[in-house]
């Protein structure tokens, strides 16, 4: 006799809670408490890393020097969400871009905002708009809106 | 196999309860600058890494995306494993298989846990069939009072032996400096410990540590021009059991820990382990698995373990020292722990072990790993070839 | 603004929480249907060893071989085997939350001789030994799911 699947709903919850390392604290401090936009710098590649990290990927040197990077930047690429997901962090529609700060040399994911989806495209100049209460983590940015 | 292959170098990092000035990928990047170091290499030498961690430690279940900056894998080939408690050894046999292929010259395998970062035993519930047993699993304070409750049962052991093997375990720790839990303890602050679950007490049971381990595997030809000790891997071995759900692991009979280590005998002609192995560094994340597992590893009869212990057969300077680095009830960063066996042995190999270097003289190291209920990893290093 | 301390390391908490659909399958599956329609406890056989496979399954692992429909009623009465008392808080990861403390656990042998973990009714561990006689206590029809759980706990009957 044929019977319909047995199948057992269930969920895996764990807390967590991640150390960013000294020298992205130090970044992520300077965001919190100055508004400063920090990246790290290769001397040896000469490319500034942003987020920053604390190897270099590329000639594994280790990274220490913070530079800022600074609030304005481009949008590399960037796509328009328009469906609904309980994990999406707002309301569609709204934009993921990658955009390259001024000063780095590599792309920071964040959202684009105080703009049309529609009237979003490469190429655009763009600045960070900063929460009135920041934390320390990448979400200090609310959003970059068009400059 | 193809290549015989060598230990070249190894690293790891001083293990502790927290981590905070690092990040997953930053803890990782000491072992690698300490074993590539210790081998003199640079990265520009590696042809190959091999990663591995216990993702449900960290939540982070792909952390090789992540990594590739920290471990020096940019534009290399390698690969990420997850093996339970086996990890570390998993990851280190994979490079020794990626070296023994012939088509990597050297290898770099690194291994860790942050395990400030999660809940373990949340972590290790979670790793139980989902159906049949995650409901009343308890990690593994569960599994290893069972261990212990058997063992005493079966041989009339008592709980001083253990008591005794964690001092032996701690004076091991007390001169290692990577070690994490150094306590100058005594039997009287063993047995006073606070009882977790019968017979097991917190200090029989080891901690949960920050850290992580890291090897540079090399060819033969490759080895003998990198060092002038490189530690050879003469065999390794991969055994599983029945799913868990058996309970075979405190049963009498066939055992992974069994079938590996007499598997790793009969093939290199050992025909008596205690005698023609000079050190062993074995997998016990609590003391009562290093007391039931003696005589599980051939080194002993079944049930002498417990006199060993009173006898002092297994301490640095005794007969057959096991685990003189203090072992996994003093440090256990999970992912990296059984790669941290394969570290001390090879340390212990080359004579370079400092303060908890052996009596004996070392031509002959054994390791093992132990995952999940359910597999044995063992590992037997030399001098020569 | 204030000096902060130059070593000041930040954490970001982050708890994972994913929902899962578990397909218990054709074996798992018609023990757990009739652990939930008719209260009972299922085993398969091997039809090479002979051993019982409990809980159910495909492929008895000691034979390679592929185990087929030979199905056995087990007994709801059995022996405690081994036990212990979980004294120590720890999260349950299926729901997040700490376990309420202390509960014991045992290994209980069925009549048939295979073995489950399961809790014990008596939460006195001097009142629980090795060798007791236990018999399962089923949750009623309405409040079962199809899931180990069905069975509330395992109640003494009989001293050794």
């Amino acid at each position: 006799m044929r019977q319909e699947p047995f199948v057992v709903p269930g969920k895996l919850v764990v807390p967590y809670r991640y150390f960013v390392g000294r020298l992205a604290s130090k970044a992520l401090i300077a965001l919190r408490d100055d508004k400063k936009v920090m990246g790290v710098r290769c001397p040896t590649c000469n490319l500034t890393y942003m987020p920053p990290r604390s190897t270099c990927g590329r000639c594994f040197s280790k990274l220490e020097e913070l530079v800022e990077v600074g609030d304005k930047g481009t949008v590399l690429t960037y796509t328009v969400v328009y469906h609904k997901e309980p994990v999406h962090p707002m309301e569609p529609p709204f934009v993921y871009g990658l955009i390259k700060l001024d000063g780095a040399d590599t792309a920071l994911p964040h959202f684009i905002g105080e703009v049309e989806p529609e009237k979003v495209s490469i190429g655009m100049k763009v600045q960070a708009v900063f929460k009135d209460k920041r934390e320390g983590n990448i979400l200090d940015i609310k959003y970059f809106k068009p400059q | 196999m193809a290549e015989r292959v060598a230990i070249v170098g190894v690293g790891q990092t001083y293990h502790r309860s927290r981590r905070p000035d690092v990040n997953q990928v930053e803890l990782m990047n000491e072992a690698v600058r300490a074993a590539l170091d210790d081998a003199q290499l640079t990265l520009r030498d590696i042809d190959a890494v091999v990663m591995g961690n216990m993702e449900l430690f960290e939540g982070n279940y792909l952390v090789d995306m992540w990594a590739s900056d920290g471990i020096g894998s940019y534009l290399k080939p390698g690969m990420k494993i997850t093996t339970g408690g086996t990890t570390g050894a998993t990851v280190s046999c994979a490079a020794f298989n990626h070296a023994a292929s012939g088509l990597f010259d050297v290898v770099l395998a690194v291994a860790f846990e942050k395990q400030d970062e999660g809940d373990t035993t949340a972590g290790l519930n979670s790793v139980s069939d989902p159906l049949w047993r995650r409901w009343i699993a308890t990690g593994a304070m569960g599994a290893f009072a069972r261990v212990g409750r058997d063992y005493i049962r079966r041989t009339g052991c008592k709980e001083e032996h253990a008591a005794m093997l964690r001092v032996k375990a701690d004076k091991g720790a007390c001169r290692n400096p990577y070690a994490h839990l150094k306590l100058n303890l005594t039997i009287e602050d063993v047995m006073n410990s606070r009882m977790l679950m019968w017979p097991m007490r917190l200090l029989h049971m080891c901690p949960t540590s920050v850290g992580a381990a890291a090897l540079v595997v090399a060819s033969e030809k490759r080895a003998k021009q990198i060092t002038k000790k490189p530690v050879w891997v003469k065999d390794w071995v991969t055994v599983h059991e029945e799913s868990a759900t058996t309970w075979s692991m405190v049963r009498p009979g066939e055992t992974s820990l069994e079938k590996a280590s007499r598997l790793i005998y009969q093939r290199n002609g050992i025909t008596k382990p205690a005698e023609e192995i000079d050190v062993a560094e074995i997998y016990e994340p609590s003391i009562w698995g290093e007391l039931a597992w003696y005589e599980q590893y051939h080194f002993c009869e079944p049930g002498e373990g417990w006199r060993w212990a009173e006898k002092g057969v297994t301490d640095m300077e005794g007969e057959f020292p096991v685990n003189p680095s203090g072992g996994v009830v003093a440090t256990n960063p999970i992912g990296a722990t059984a790669m941290i066996r394969i570290v001390e042995a090879a340390l212990q190999v080359r004579g370079d072990a400092g303060e908890h270097q052996v009596s004996r003289p070392v031509r002959t190291a054994f390791t093992t790993a132990w995952g999940g209920s359910n597999w044995t990893v063992a590992t037997l290093l030399t001098k020569s070839l | 603004m204030t000096e902060k301390p130059s070593e000041e390391f930040l954490v970001m908490p982050i708890p994972l929480e994913l929902p899962f659909q578990w397909a218990a399958g054709p074996y798992l599956g018609r023990f757990f249907r009739e652990l939930r329609d008719n209260a009972r406890l299922l085993a398969n056989k091997c039809p090479q060893c002979g051993r019982l496979l409990f809980p159910p399954r495909q492929v008895c692992a000691q034979c390679h071989v592929k185990v087929g429909e030979d199905w056995v009623e087990l007994s709801d009465k059995g022996v405690v085997e081994d036990f212990t008392v979980v004294v120590e808080p720890m999260s349950d990861p299926s729901t997040g939350e700490r376990r309420t403390l202390p509960y014991p656990t045992a290994t209980i042998r069925l009549e048939e001789g295979v073995s489950l973990i399961h809790y014990l009714e008596e939460t006195d561990s001097a009142k629980i030994r090795e060798g007791l006689k236990v018999q399962a206590v089923f949750k009623p029809r309405e409040k079962r799911k199809g899931e180990m759980r069905d069975i509330l706990y395992f109640r003494i009957v009989e001293g050794p």
